[in-house]
C-alpha cells in the first residue's frame, strides 16, 4: 500500500489532516499520510508528534496485554484517533477539532475498515470474512461515545453470525459453520457505498426478494451464486475469496 | 464560441417551474442524484444493456438540442457546430470532450467528465469500478456528429472504452455510424406545456415567490468552469436534459415490469432514493450556501423557512411547481404540483400509467420532510456522504405516498409525507 493509496482513502473525509500506520505490537511507524493543502503539513506532523507518542504508549501497553485498542484524544485544536487494523497494526488519525465527532468517530471507523482491506495480506488466513482483521469495524461499537481513552475488549475470536450484521453491529455467537450466504452478505455490508441502501441494490441485482435477503441461511446454491456476483460487481473485487 | 450562447436559450415555464434550453426541457441535477440514477439502472438491466439504453436516452435528446442550437447560431460548417457541442456539453457541467470526428464517425475524449470525475470522487476511496461511467457522454458525441454532418437522428453508435472511473488515464469514446434506429417522438417544450395541468396554489406563497425569482435569475447564469464542471454549494451539477433522465428510468422500468415483475418495487424505491439523496443533498447544499445568505439571509433553520426555501429551489431549478397543499411541523406534508418533468415526459411519451409515476417527486418530498425535521441547521452541518449515510443508515422515520399523479389523469401531483407506520417497510 502506497501513501497514494492511504491518501485516496482520505479524499472522502476532508476534516482529517493526517493518517499513521504503525505496525502492532511494537508500535512502530510503517507508513504516513499527511494533507498538504492549506496548511504546513510539516508542522501538524510535528504538533502531533508528542501526542501520537502518549496514545502509542497506551498503544504498546495495550497490545503487549494481547488487546486489540482503540483511543482517542482530544486537544484544543485536534482530535487523534487510533484504531486497530487487525493483529499486526493499527491506524492514528488526526482531525480538525472543528470537525463533529460523530462524525470523526465516524469516519475513523470507515477509513480503519478501507484500511484494513487494502493492508498486505494477514499472516493467518485469506478468508477475507473469518479473519479477525476484517472484523476491525465489528469492535467499533465498543468505543462509541468515547471522549477519553478507551481501551477496546479483546479482539473476538472468529465469529459466526446468523443473520447479516449491518457495519457496526457486533455479530452474534454461534458454534455452526457460517453458511457462504451470511459470510457473503456480511462482508458487503461492511464494504457496501450507500448503506441504506445496499440490500435494494442486491435486490434488483439478483430478483431475490428483501424479505428472502434477510434470512440469507435459506437461500439456494443458485441464489448464493447470484449473490456472489452481485458483492463483486458492486464492490468492483474482480475476485471474493469465499 | 462563448458558453453565454447557452444562457440566452435559456428558458423557464412559469407557474410551472419548467426549464429549457433551446426548448428541450432540462433539470439541475447533482452529482448523488446522476450516479445514484444511472447505478439504478446498472443495477435492473446489468451495465451492458444500461449503458445502451442511457447513451440512447442521451443521444436522442442532445441531438434535438444540438439542432436547435446550431441553426439559431447559424453554425453551418461540421468544425463550427463540434466547437459549438463542445461549447454546450461544458457549459452544462458535463465536462470537457475532444470530438474528433468526419461523416464516418470516429473518436471523442474526456477529460475530466460530471460522471466518472465524480464517481472517482464520491467512491473511489472505497470501490473500485470495472465498467465505464460515462454513457450521457457517448450519447452526446454521438449525437455532436449526427448534427455536425447532418446524418440521421440516432444513427451513430458511441462507446466508452477506457475510463477514468475505471482508473484509466482519461475517458475515450469510440464512434461510428449505421442505420438509423428507432426514432423517438419529439419531447419540447410544446409536449410539456400540453402534459401540465392548471397551476396550483400553495402555503407560504409570499414567502416563496421572491426566493424562487432570485433563484431563477441566479440558476440561469449557472455555467460550467474552466473544466466544463460546474462546483457549487457542496457539490458537483450538471444542468441535463430531462428526457435523459425519464427515457432511461421508464424504459429500464419497463423492461424490469416484463422480465422480472418481483424486482419492479424494489427499483422504483430506488429511483425514489435517487430523487431523496438529491434533495437532501442539492437543496440542503443550496440552503447552507454563501449565495443563499446573501440572496435571503443567514439560515434559520425555521420549518417554515425550510419548507418555502425548498419550493422555491424546485422550481427554480426545474423540477415543477412545487406547493406546500398541507403543512404540520413534525407531522405532516403535503406537496403538489401541476405536473413536474417527470409526469411531462410520462404522458407524453408513455400513455396514461396506471400507478403514480413521479418517483423522483416522492423521494423529494421525503426528503424535504427530513431537511425539516433532521438537519441541525444552526449548527451548519456539512451535508456530505458521510452525514447522509449517519443520519439514514437505520431507515427513515417518514413515508411518503404518491396519492395524486399527472400520470394518471389526476389533476395534480401530489405527495403526502406522514410518520411511517410500524410495520411498513421500505418498499
Ligand atoms: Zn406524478
Amino acid at each position: 500500500m502506497s501513501k497514494e493509496d492511504i491518501g485516496r482513502i482520505a479524499l472522502g473525509a476532508p476534516a482529517l489532516q493526517q493518517v499513521v500506520l504503525v505496525s502492532l505490537p511494537d508500535c512502530l511507524p510503517v507508513k504516513q499520510w499527511t494533507r498538504s493543502e492549506g496548511r504546513d503539513s510539516e508542522a501538524v506532523a510535528a504538533h502531533m508528534g508528542s501526542l501520537f507518542g502518549q496514545a502509542v504508549d497506551t498503544a504498546r501497553a495495550s497490545a503487549a496485554r494481547g488487546k486489540a485498542l482503540a483511543v482517542t484524544i482530544e486537544t484544543e485544536d485536534a482530535v487523534l484517533m487510533i484504531r486497530p487494523l487487525g493483529p499486526d497494526a493499527a491506524a492514528g488519525f488526526v482531525f480538525d477539532r472543528s470537525a463533529p465527532m460523530g462524525l470523526v468517530r465516524m469516519q475513523a471507523r470507515q477509513l480503519s475498515g478501507h484500511l484494513a482491506n487494502i493492508i498486505p495480506a494477514p499472516r493467518e488466513s485469506q478468508d477475507l470474512s473469518a479473519t479477525p482483521e476484517r472484523q476491525t469495524r465489528d469492535l467499533a461499537p465498543h468505543v462509541e461515545g468515547a471522549a477519553e481513552t478507551i481501551i477496546a475488549p479483546a479482539r473476538p475470536s472468529v465469529v459466526p453470525t446468523s443473520t447479516p450484521a449491518r457495519a457496526g453491529e457486533a455479530p452474534k455467537t454461534s458454534s455452526a459453520p457460517r453458511p457462504r450466504a451470511v459470510r457473503l452478505l456480511e462482508f458487503f455490508n461492511r464494504y457496501a457505498p450507500d448503506p441504506h441502501a445496499s440490500t435494494l441494490r442486491l435486490s434488483l441485482r439478483t430478483g431475490i426478494g428483501v424479505e428472502q435477503l434477510a434470512n440469507p441461511e435459506a437461500l439456494s446454491e443458485d441464489q448464493v451464486e447470484a449473490l456472489a456476483v452481485a458483492v463483486r460487481d458492486i464492490l468492483g473485487q474482480e475476485q471474493l475469496g469465499f | 464560441m462563448d458558453k453565454d450562447i447557452i444562457v440566452e436559450h435559456r428558458s423557464h415555464l412559469l407557474g410551472h417551474g419548467m426549464n429549457f434550453v433551446a426548448n428541450i426541457p432540462t433539470v439541475f441535477h447533482c452529482h448523488h442524484f446522476n450516479l445514484f440514477w444511472d447505478q439504478t439502472i446498472d443495477d435492473a438491466l446489468g451495465h451492458e444493456l444500461s449503458c445502451r439504453i442511457r447513451t440512447a436516452a442521451a443521444r436522442e435528446v442532445f441531438h434535438d438540442i444540438l439542432a436547435g442550437l446550431v441553426t439559431s447560431a447559424g453554425a453551418s460548417t461540421p468544425e463550427e457546430r463540434l466547437e459549438l457541442a463542445r461549447t454546450v456539453f461544458a457549459a452544462f457541467g458535463q465536462g470537457a470532450l475532444t470530438l474528433d470526428v468526419s461523416a464516418a464517425g470516429g473518436a471523442a475524449l474526456g477529460r475530466p467528465l460530471h460522471y466518472s470525475h465524480t464517481w472517482l470522487e464520491k467512491y473511489g476511496g472505497w470501490i473500485r469500478r470495472n465498467t465505464p461511467a460515462d454513457a450521457l457522454a457517448a450519447g452526446f458525441a454521438a449525437a455532436a456528429t449526427e448534427v455536425a454532418f447532418g446524418l440521421p437522428r440516432e444513427s451513430v453508435q458511441a462507446v466508452e472504452h477506457s475510463c477514468v472511473a475505471r482508473r484509466d488515464r482519461e475517458c475515450t469514446f469510440e464512434l461510428s455510424v449505421g442505420d438509423a434506429t428507432s426514432v423517438a417522438g419529439p419531447m419540447g417544450r410544446l409536449q410539456v406545456e400540453r402534459a401540465m395541468t392548471d397551476p396550483v396554489q400553495g402555503l407560504l406563497e409570499d414567502q416563496v415567490a421572491p426566493i424562487e425569482a432570485g433563484l431563477r435569475e441566479f440558476s440561469r447564469g449557472m455555467l460550467g468552469d474552466d473544466r466544463g464542471l460546474i462546483q457549487a454549494f457542496g457539490l458537483f451539477a450538471t444542468q441535463t436534459p430531462s428526457t435523459y433522465y425519464n427515457r432511461s428510468g421508464y424504459d429500464a422500468l419497463r423492461h424490469v415490469n416484463r422480465t422480472a415483475p418481483q424486482s419492479a418495487p424494489v427499483m422504483k424505491a430506488l429511483l425514489r432514493e435517487a430523487g431523496h439523496v438529491c434533495v437532501f443533498s442539492t437543496f440542503g447544499g443550496v440552503l447552507l450556501s454563501p449565495e443563499w445568505e446573501a440572496m435571503v439571509g443567514p439560515i434559520r433553520g425555521e420549518p417554515d423557512e425550510i419548507l418555502a426555501g425548498s419550493l422555491a429551489i424546485a422550481r427554480a431549478l426545474g423540477f415543477g411547481h412545487w406547493c406546500a397543499g398541507e403543512f404540520e411541523p413534525g407531522q405532516r406534508l403535503v406537496l403538489q404540483t401541476p405536473g413536474g418533468y417527470e409526469s411531462a415526459y410520462y404522458v407524453s411519451r408513455e400513455g396514461r400509467a396506471t400507478e403514480p409515476m413521479c418517483f423522483v417527486l416522492q423521494g423529494a418530498a421525503l426528503a424535504i420532510m427530513q431537511l425539516i425535521e433532521r438537519v441541525p441547521w444552526a449548527e451548519r452541518p456539512t451535508l456530505n456522504q458521510e452525514f447522509y449515510n449517519q443520519l439514514f443508515r437505520n431507515g427513515l422515520p417518514w413515508q411518503a405516498e404518491e396519492t395524486q399523479c399527472v400520470s394518471r389523469g389526476d389533476p395534480m401531483c401530489e405527495v403526502v409525507v406522514s410518520r411511517r407506520e410500524p410495520g411498513n417497510g421500505v418498499l
